[in-house]
């Protein structure tokens, strides 16, 4: 799909959460060929552009939702633009998750991994869902996770929500119980290394959405860069391009 | 019309803005936005003779008005280079400048041995990684070692040969002076400046490598400086790149004495950044009647 530089309307940009933002904008272009899993690299007034996922597209009105949390710099200017403001994206960058539509999948997130794995739960016909937080005050998407899926579970690390303790033991649980065909995750590097390890356990493939600084968002650079594993060599391969949702058996966490 | 060629040795290049190497691959994915036989050329991503894996991540942060990296050279190697991605170029209408690194002189000659035979059009010696080090410095900070890669270069080739000098020396117009003397066509400069950032939390370095180049438009006026001295100490053409984000940067490089100019970093604030460049120039030479973009070059009236 051709990468485009796009400039568009800000329809609202507000918090949904702690350090959480909420943003969306309409264009034709995006909102039909975007898939789940897939990025936009968003200008904030600053040298390098921010890669921030799709959280959601309505592709009758064309609207395109991402879902971002402020980290540095870039993304709080981003918090801080208002609804009319002028949003400059390159996209639809990277390759997004399967296109697995009739299959049983576990989507497991963690923190704001949870964010690209929302649209992925449009995508897909009612995955089930396990995600984790360290804290209640720190649950996002939890209501819109429970529209398009019967089977939501939250963890928190601190039992303030939901069951206690990590998002990889609440999954295996969910694995105990269900047969999957897939699992999908997405969060902190220690969180999927234990889902890494539990999908290999239990033998069922993974994909796993993967994180990194990135420069030029469209493979150009090489300065996002991964461990793949693959025909027994290691090598880096982009995050932006070849990424960031890889098949997570190679993946060196 | 205002007439935005210029010569580079025995190369004419339409405009004179030349995508930097390390922020640009080969074209393909730039391609993908815009026809980039737009640009006056591509100067490759860095190749050495035998495939590179990199530096582990994070390889990239950004800082005040720039950022710093340390890619690490990855790449497949020369022959993957000639194979899979030369043709694509070759298909294109734009200068092909290959930018090679090795870890000895004799590699330096080999690659530009096997690139001789090539149909590319200059061949750029990176001598100035801040990444890739021997012994704590490269071999752009030695007069010696320059001339020794040189010498053995210029035996093997015909090609144009372009030497990308560091900024990370005292005096860069000596370096640019052993290059002239030695063999070189063309010189180019900078490259990026050797920083680090740390993490006060952590007490880490941003970057896995610790260290890395600082680029964009925080290296900018040290690089006009720079390209202003090495004009005024060879005769041979100069290309200037450092930090240059628009067509006033792009204008002001070139009346401080650079032939040509190369933009790296900012082709990731705006991914067509170049063509805006070249627009920009050629509105300058229409509002201000002057014939060509070559009349501009080294024209800085000094104090």
């Amino acid at each position: 799909m051709q990468i485009k530089n796009i400039l568009s309307k800000l329809i609202e940009n507000k918090k949904i959460g702690k350090d959480v933002y909420l943003m969306s904008f309409s264009d034709d272009y995006l909102a039909q060929n975007l898939k789940s899993g897939q990025f936009l690299n968003v200008w904030c007034d600053k040298t390098l552009r921010r890669p921030i996922s799709v959280a959601n597209i309505d592709k009758d009105k064309n609207i395109i939702t991402l879902i971002y949390q402020i980290k540095g710099e870039g993304t709080k200017i981003l918090s801080k633009k208002k609804i009319g403001d002028t949003i400059d994206v390159v996209g639809p960058l990277g390759n997004g998750f399967p296109e697995i539509y009739d299959k049983k999948v576990l989507l497991v997130g963690g923190g704001i991994g949870s964010i690209p794995l929302l649209y992925a739960a449009k995508e897909i016909k009612n995955p089930d869902v396990a995600l984790g937080f360290t804290s209640k005050s720190e649950i996002i998407l939890e209501e819109e996770f429970n529209l398009l899926c019967n089977n939501v579970k939250i963890a928190t690390d601190d039992g303030s929500y939901g069951e206690e303790g990590y998002v990889g033991r609440l999954a295996e649980q969910m694995i105990e119980i269900n047969k999957y065909d897939y699992i999908f995750a997405c969060g902190p590097v220690l969180m999927m290394k234990a889902v890494q390890k539990l999908a290999k356990e239990k033998n069922i493939p993974i994909f796993l959405s993967l994180e990194e600084r990135m420069a030029c968002g469209i493979g150009a650079c090489d300065g996002c860069v991964a461990k793949i594993i693959e025909n027994g060599k290691s090598e880096y391969k982009r995050v932006c391009a070849d990424g960031p949702v890889f098949d997570g058996s190679k993946v060196v966490l | 019309m205002a007439d935005l060629s210029i010569n580079l040795g025995d190369i004419k290049l339409k405009n004179p803005i030349i995508a930097a190497s390390g922020c640009f691959s080969f074209g393909r994915e730039f391609d993908q936005i815009y026809d980039i036989s737009n640009l006056g050329g591509i100067s490759c991503s860095g190749i050495t003779l035998k495939e590179k894996i990199g530096n582990p991540p994070p390889r990239v942060y950004e800082t005040s008005s720039g950022m710093i990296n340390s890619v690490g050279l990855q790449n497949k190697g020369i022959e993957h280079f000639i194979e899979n991605e030369l043709p694509f170029l070759n298909s294109k209408n734009l200068a092909i400048i290959v930018n090679i690194s090795g870890n000895s002189a004799d590699e330096y000659a080999e690659l530009a041995g096997i690139l001789d035979r090539e149909n590319i059009d200059i061949i750029e010696l990176n001598v100035s990684c801040p990444n890739i080090r021997k012994g704590g410095r490269c071999f752009g900070s030695s007069k010696e070692d320059v001339k020794n890669i040189l010498t053995k270069v210029r035996n093997k080739t015909n090609k144009n040969i372009m030497v990308k000098l560091t900024p990370n020396v005292t005096d860069v117009s000596e370096i640019a002076k052993c290059c002239e003397e030695n063999g070189a066509d063309i010189i180019s400069l900078i490259n990026t400046l050797t920083a680090m950032r740390i993490d006060i939390d952590t007490f880490r370095p941003k970057l896995k490598n610790n260290t890395g180049g600082l680029s964009g438009p925080a290296v900018f006026p040290v690089a006009v400086r720079m390209v202003n001295e090495v004009y005024n100490a060879v005769d041979i053409p100069v290309v200037g790149m450092g930090g240059i984000s628009k067509s006033e940067d792009a204008i002001e490089m070139m009346i401080a004495g650079a032939t040509a100019v190369q933009v790296g970093t900012a082709n990731f604030i705006k991914p067509d950044i170049c063509l805006d460049i070249i627009d920009g120039m050629e509105n300058y030479l229409i509002n201000k009647k002057i014939d060509k973009i070559s009349d501009l070059v080294g024209k800085v009236k000094l104090w």
